[in-house]
């Protein structure tokens, strides 16, 4: 499997995950009053603009074809729980178009270095950045008072999570972080350096580091 | 002084209206003679009660039925206000004698006022889940695409007749819709079973006051009048509470003459919370465990709006049909 392979599993996993947890846990975790649909949409819509190389054709349109199934389950629980049809037509509808347009765009532009850079800051500012920090917002006033305490989870591994977690104003005052709160976010930039370097390696026909 | 008493009486009367004004479940007297089909009581903006089945030719009965009625003056208001209309095809006969003289809600208003001002329960909405075949399926699926991926249309109809398949097996409502039974308790003699559920309730038998959020929503009452107990009101979108007068548990810490209880809370006056092992009828209320993280704490929505203190116990009994949860205040006083 190649890297953009293991992109789409994980894309899969995010968007089914939810599904899955609902069943297995019988109703204990659930995500209450919210779509599943959007649920679903939400790590495909994600992929869908991820920016490409020129070496490596992504063929991001075709790959959001997995997402028709789960898609199609989803939907069909927010349906079953009162949503109206031509809401979720007109949702669906549109999501669809959202996603197949930012890939269209994004395969588009391959074509010059220039024009792929360009893009690259575009999603980048336009896509991921306001929603990490929107997030951030609604998100650090309710956790930052028991933020710190504990032992760094596997969560830390993310450096936004991280920088969240162990802000100075989240942790006790006058204490310096301790080596076992430092190590997470560089595990997490060291994993992901491994994979990246490894697999750019393979393709260029080098042995692995 | 005659101000006070005044003043007092008017206090009264005005929250004994205030809680009767809430109800939605009054009482008319049906006379009818056969044939008669789809008999309706019509009771205007307020909703409509279907009696099911026909009345056969040469049957006659005069029943006691509810109108899903709103009288905002309480049951002394029923009599200045207009009687719903009954409705009906077929050349029988079918009339409303007036509002029954016994309205359970004005009963139930005047006995249980204390257990009356407590907090309603609050279903969580019953939320439909993926089954496990729609979720093996959706394995298989990818599986099968995934193995096609060299053939794009042959993975794309894969996955669209897919999609469409598991559409089918999860676009319908979850088969029983969550139902909420609390039992209210003090130490004295009374008590209120208060059962609750979203759009659709069998009323328990006997039940004395229904409550419905929002309050001025359209109700649709469907009973059959041939068979006891068997009411059922639908609301759309609305919250449905079923009121009536209940035995009160026989509980002491020395021993349960009530039900098994699964699982059970105490809180001092002081506001402590102490969880207990389940308690067997016929035993002694087990004591209770060391605090720890471990222990399950009482629903919020059960633990809340209770009188600061007092003793109480909280408890949860396993029920044929679904949780019962009681609530008894002065517990140890």
């Amino acid at each position: 499997m190649n890297l953009f392979g293991l992109l789409v599993a994980v894309v899969w996993g995010m968007s089914s995950a939810p599904l899955f947890l609902e069943t297995l846990t019988d109703g204990e975790l659930v995500i209450q009053g919210s779509s599943r649909a959007a649920w679903v949409l939400l790590p495909w819509m994600a992929l869908a603009g991820l920016p490409h190389t020129n070496t490596q054709r992504l063929a991001s349109g075709r790959s959001l074809l997995f997402a028709l199934p789960i898609l199609g389950l989803a939907a069909g629980l927010d349906f079953a729980e009162g949503e109206s049809p031509a809401r979720l037509a007109w949702f669906l509808g549109g999501a669809s178009l959202l996603c197949l347009g930012w890939a269209a765009l994004a395969d588009r532009a391959r074509s010059t270095g220039a024009m792929r850079s360009r893009y690259g800051w575009v999603w980048l500012l336009g896509v991921p950045l306001p929603l990490v920090y929107l997030t951030a917002f609604a998100w650090a006033p309710a956790h930052a008072a028991s933020a710190a305490d504990s032992w760094p989870s596997f969560w830390s591994l993310n450096p936004l999570i991280w920088v969240h977690r162990h802000a100075p104003l989240a942790s006790p005052p006058g204490g310096a972080l301790a080596l076992r709160e430092l190590l997470p976010p560089f595990l997490g930039l060291f994993l992901a350096g491994a994979i990246v370097l490894g697999f750019s390696r393979r393709e260029r026909g080098l042995p692995p580091c | 002084m005659l101000g006070l008493l005044f003043g007092g009486f008017f206090a009264i009367a005005s929250s004994v209206v205030a809680l009767q004004e809430g109800n939605r479940l009054w009482w008319v007297e049906l006379e009818v003679e056969g044939p008669a089909r789809a008999l309706r009581i019509e009771a205007g903006e307020d909703g409509v009660t279907k009696l099911e089945g026909g009345v056969e030719r040469g049957e006659a009965f005069r029943r006691t039925v509810p109108v899903p009625f709103s009288s905002p003056l309480g049951a002394s208001g029923l009599s200045v206000g207009v009687l719903p209309r009954v409705v009906w095809s077929g050349e029988g006969e079918a009339r409303l004698l007036g509002w029954s003289a016994d309205q359970p809600a004005a009963i139930l208003t005047r006995t249980h006022r204390a257990l009356l001002a407590r907090p309603r329960p609050v279903p969580g909405p019953a939320r439909p889940r993926a089954s496990t075949g729609a979720l093996l399926a959706l394995l298989a699926l990818t599986g099968l695409s995934a193995g096609l991926r060299k053939r794009p249309l042959a993975a794309g109809v894969v996955c669209g007749v897919g999609a469409l398949v598991l559409w089918g097996a999860s676009a319908r409502p979850p088969d029983a819709p969550e139902t909420v039974r609390v039992l209210e308790a003090g130490m004295g003699p009374r008590a209120l079973e208060v059962t609750a559920a979203r759009n659709v309730l069998a009323l328990p038998t006997q039940t004395d006051r229904l409550e419905v959020d929002p309050p001025g929503v359209v109700l649709s009452i469907a009973l059959d009048p041939h068979r006891a107990g068997s009411v059922r009101v639908r609301a759309e979108g609305a919250l449905l509470r079923a009121l009536r007068a209940a035995d009160p548990p026989v509980l002491t810490p020395t021993k349960n003459d009530w039900q098994d209880m699964a699982q059970v809370w105490t809180r001092s006056g002081e506001g402590a919370w102490r969880h207990h092992d389940a308690w067997p009828r016929g035993e002694a209320l087990p004591s209770a465990s060391d605090e720890t993280e471990q222990d399950p704490s009482p629903p919020g929505w059960l633990a809340s709006g209770l009188a600061p203190g007092r003793g109480v116990l909280l408890g949860r009994c396993d029920a044929p049909r679904g949780s019962l949860w009681l609530r008894l205040s002065g517990w140890g006083e």
